[in-house]
């Protein structure tokens, strides 16, 4: 009985999602509208140069709060004092009879005061219950422009040597996404993305972060095509940080994200 | 089995040719096309015209001595350039050389590039000046082939004599060089005549029935479709197979007065059936064995003559021309020959400026567009109507029309306006009520429509830029065929360094067929960076959806100069583009430009891949 309804879960969201499709439960991001090409933590190599010294963190997310479809995130990096940055993330996603699974190396540099880029290497690999186990390579690329104090734009392209698994039966989503953040107030920070995958639309995500406390952000969101409404908070108390984040389906039930990092 | 063999042989020979040819040739800088106001909707405009109404202003460069600001004012050029050439050009400073030009006009280097295309200067040089470019292209769809080949070359005298050669090969042509053209001008003889023979092209009045540049659509610069160019000959260095003339012309000028007078003896492409002609083939394509008897199948006779009457800014000329074709157009003239008369008029009064053109074909068919425009502190007010009789059609014709075809049936109002608000921002935009005279099906209405276009331009200090534009298209064909468009585009600069820029392009649309609701959407991210060893980097990728063929995004491209790289997005998927510039002496420039698209329709089940390579070569003796 749990077999099949682990089977009907992975339908389930295979019809949502293609291989790999979700690449990333780090809360804030997902908080702000699922925008990844902007800020640290996320898929971007380059946005990664903004942390200072070493960092840990662990993510974790039930999709849908369907059981058996657990996703796992563990990254840590570097940054050194000359803007360079060195990163790994293991990543796990799905259950005993069906599970992705992802290593990524990423490494990036402010080449210069306004423009910092970066690359990352995804080792994949998939097992099916049942079926043999494939892996392939995906190289990610993006870049981030600090325009001004308040203005900043990112480039985010992913998969860009067109990876897939099974014979090239399976092609890994090939992304693409273009960020702009606007801080119109020292407490008040706002961005918007247009996010492509290949095989689907454009869409457009927004999200607004609120310093409301010293050690507390508020942050909301929302992405178009398809249409999801998000939520969450960020702690951050001394070198510690901790995130959680809601993302509301027209359909399925909620999905809860949450977080915890140190850096130092 | 021998004819394949023949055709790889021929295949082979040509591109030894053309590497050979590549090694011998020898021009002169690269446009930076994001200065020039390019076309924002090209629905019915093929990009090989587009290529052919930039080429008709660099192969016949604005003599900067005795050009006018109506001249200026009609260039593709943006607002912030030709304001700087308007308000030099009013100085009337006499400059000999590019470096004083530049200082004077306050042009910025990058702007000067541009301007160096668009204008001559009676700058000291060597008795001769030899340019050449060189351009051919790989195409791995369906097989690698050469794609296309453009060979160009001149060589020009201090006097302003010239003689210039093109050859072309389209894709899969038998001939090497299927389509070659020469041209020749003398220098000013007697200080009043000038002759060009060969293959050549005539600009007069606004196009009625001859142009120089191929096609005249509406674009954001209202102002160049309002205003009419210079009357002149030009010679013709395009890649377009037809639509030239080919003979002797003179021009002489005496004073006040200038008088124009052709004869042409042209060979087209026509598709002939029971000894009339049924279409007349303007592709240049020569593929099919059908292409292939269509090739030159039709002779055509000119003669023309004309007389212009300057006197400060203010121009009147009329003039008559006569067309004999080797069989019968029964389809599109009524009979083998075609007569026509052009009145053309321009004259300023105040801050009005007036200018227009009437022709008539024969006794029955008729055409004319009459405009003004009213500036006022910084402010400009365009107002042009047009009329088409039903059958009004020449082959050398290029006017702003709203619909294409061999028949003209169109009437229209065109007002525009544009001015600068502040020293940021530039405002432009033209509304078009259009409606042809009468429908050609029964019981129906005359399709009729409306064009609304607004273009907001906010320009910073380090040069960076933001650029937005929106578009309105209201067409009602048929009670049950109403088509609304509405497109907004967007395109931005951020310079990093000097030498680094990022730009960002995109265009979504929206269009409403009847009850049938499809849009589409691309967007286009690019770098270029620039280093001391004269070397320029473009990279970039384009992303793109489209849910119809109908709702197809067209999106400019950085690519290779000289080359319009306005490409048609539909489907879905992704392009990365990569062009290599290197500057390797003072006079010879490498690109080379690698393109690779991997799309799919949306109904489609797999991706398909294509890429094309391209190499340019311009030298500048």
């Amino acid at each position: 009985m749990i077999k099949k309804s682990m089977i009907i879960g992975c339908l389930l969201v295979t019809t949502g999602f293609a291989a790999f499709e979700l690449q990333t439960v780090n809360p804030s991001s997902i908080a702000l509208g699922n925008v990844i090409s902007l800020y640290p933590y996320s898929l971007n190599p380059a946005a990664q140069t903004e942390n200072v010294g070493k960092f840990l963190r662990f993510d974790y997310s039930r999709i849908f709060g369907i059981k058996g479809l657990d996703y796992y995130e563990l990254q840590a990096g570097w940054t050194s004092i000359g803007k360079r940055s060195y990163g790994a993330v293991l990543r796990s996603f799905g259950n005993p009879i069906y599970q992705e699974k992802t290593i990524v190396f990423n490494h990036a540099r402010r080449i210069i005061n306004v423009l910092a880029a970066g690359v990352s290497l995804h080792f994949y690999h998939i097992a099916i219950s049942g079926y043999d186990s494939d892996g392939t390579v995906g190289l990610t690329i993006g870049a981030k422009c600090y325009i001004s104090e308040q203005l900043q734009f990112a480039v985010l392209f992913q998969n860009v040597n067109s990876p897939s698994l099974y014979d090239r039966s399976n092609r890994l989503p090939e992304c693409f996404s273009a960020g702009l953040s606007y801080t119109p107030h020292p407490r008040i920070d706002w961005c918007m993305e247009l996010f492509k995958d290949t095989e689907f639309p454009f869409s457009t995500r927004t999200g607004v972060r609120i310093k409301t406390l010293p050690c507390l952000d508020l942050m909301v969101g929302a992405q178009l095509n398809p249409d999801r409404f998000t939520g969450g908070l960020a702690l951050h108390w001394k070198q510690f940080r901790f995130d959680a984040a809601l993302l509301h389906h027209l359909v399925l039930p909620y999905t809860i994200c949450c977080g915890f990092g140190i850096c130092y | 089995m021998l004819r394949v063999r023949n055709m790889l042989l021929i295949k082979k020979t040509g591109f030894l040719v053309i590497v050979l040819c590549q090694t011998v040739l020898l021009l002169a800088g690269v446009i930076p096309s994001e200065l020039l106001t390019l076309y924002l909707d090209m629905e019915n405009i093929p990009e090989s015209d587009l290529e052919t109404y930039l080429e008709q202003f660099i192969i016949n460069p604005l003599q900067w001595d005795r050009c006018n600001v109506t001249d200026i004012e009609t260039l593709p050029l943006r607002d912030h350039i030709k304001e700087k050439l308007i308000i030099f050009k009013n100085r009337n400073i006499a400059t000999e050389n590019w470096i004083d030009f530049q200082k004077e006009a306050r042009l910025k280097d990058e702007e000067m590039e541009l301007i160096e295309f668009f204008f001559e200067i009676s700058e000291k040089r060597s008795k001769y000046k030899i340019s050449a470019m060189n351009f051919f292209s790989f195409k791995t769809d369906p097989d690698i082939d050469i794609h296309k080949n453009l060979l160009r070359g001149k060589i020009v005298n201090n006097n302003g004599g010239m003689i210039g050669i093109v050859a072309e090969r389209d894709y899969d042509e038998r001939a090497v060089w299927d389509y070659r053209n020469v041209c020749l001008k003398t220098p000013l003889l007697l200080d009043r005549l000038e002759i060009s023979a060969a293959s050549f092209r005539f600009n007069w009045g606004h196009g009625l029935l001859f142009s120089m540049n191929g096609m005249a659509g509406k674009s954001a610069n209202f102002m160049g479709n309002i205003l009419p160019r210079s009357q002149r000959f030009g010679v013709y260095m395009g890649s377009d197979e037809n639509r030239y003339l080919h003979g002797i012309n003179l021009t002489c000028r005496l004073k006040n007065i200038t008088m124009y007078s052709l004869v042409s003896y042209h060979k087209l492409d026509a598709t002939i059936k029971d000894s009339v002609v049924e279409s007349f083939r303007t592709s240049g394509s020569h593929v099919t064995d059908a292409e292939i008897a269509g090739k030159d199948a039709l002779s055509e006779r000119t003669i023309c003559g004309g007389v212009l009457y300057t006197r400060a800014d203010n121009q009147w000329g009329v003039l008559f021309y006569q067309s004999q074709y080797s069989y019968p157009v029964a389809k599109f003239f009524r009979n083998s020959g075609q007569a026509g008369l052009s009145v053309y008029n321009k004259f300023t009064a105040g801050s009005w400026m007036f200018s227009g053109e009437c022709a008539l074909l024969g006794t029955k068919e008729l055409a004319f567009v009459q405009g003004f425009i009213f500036s006022q502190a910084g402010y400009k007010v365009g107002i042009q109507i047009r009329y088409f009789s039903d059958w009004f059609f020449t082959p050398l014709s290029s006017v702003m029309k709203e619909y294409s075809g061999t028949t003209a049936n169109e009437r229209a109002l065109y007002l525009g306006v544009q001015g600068k608000l502040n020293r940021k921002y530039r405002l432009g935009a033209y509304i078009d009520f259009f409606s042809k005279n009468r429908s050609m099906e029964p019981g129906v209405d005359p399709p009729r429509g409306t064009d609304v276009l607004i273009s907001l331009h906010r320009q910073w200090r380090g040069n960076h830029f933001l650029d937005f534009r929106y578009k309105r298209r209201s067409v009602s064909q048929s009670m049950f065929e109403n088509i609304l468009k509405n497109q907004l585009s967007l395109s931005a600069r951020y310079n990093i360094l000097d030498e680094l820029s990022v730009s960002i392009r995109s265009t979504v649309v929206k269009l409403q067929t009847g009850a049938d609701k499809n849009t589409g959407m691309a967007v286009s991210v690019y770098s270029t960076i620039k280093s001391h060893g004269k070397i320029k980097l473009t990279a970039g990728a384009t992303h793109f959806y489209s849910t119809a063929f109908d709702s197809r995004v067209y999106l400019y491209e950085p690519g290779t100069p000289l080359r319009f790289n306005m490409v048609s997005l539909n489907g879905t998927g992704y392009r990365w583009f990569l062009t290599l510039q290197k500057e390797i002496s003072e006079s010879f420039i490498w690109i080379t430009t690698a393109k690779i698209q991997t799309k799919r329709g949306i109904a489609d089940k797999h991706f398909h891949r294509t890429a094309i390579i391209e190499f340019q070569m311009l030298v500048d003796l």
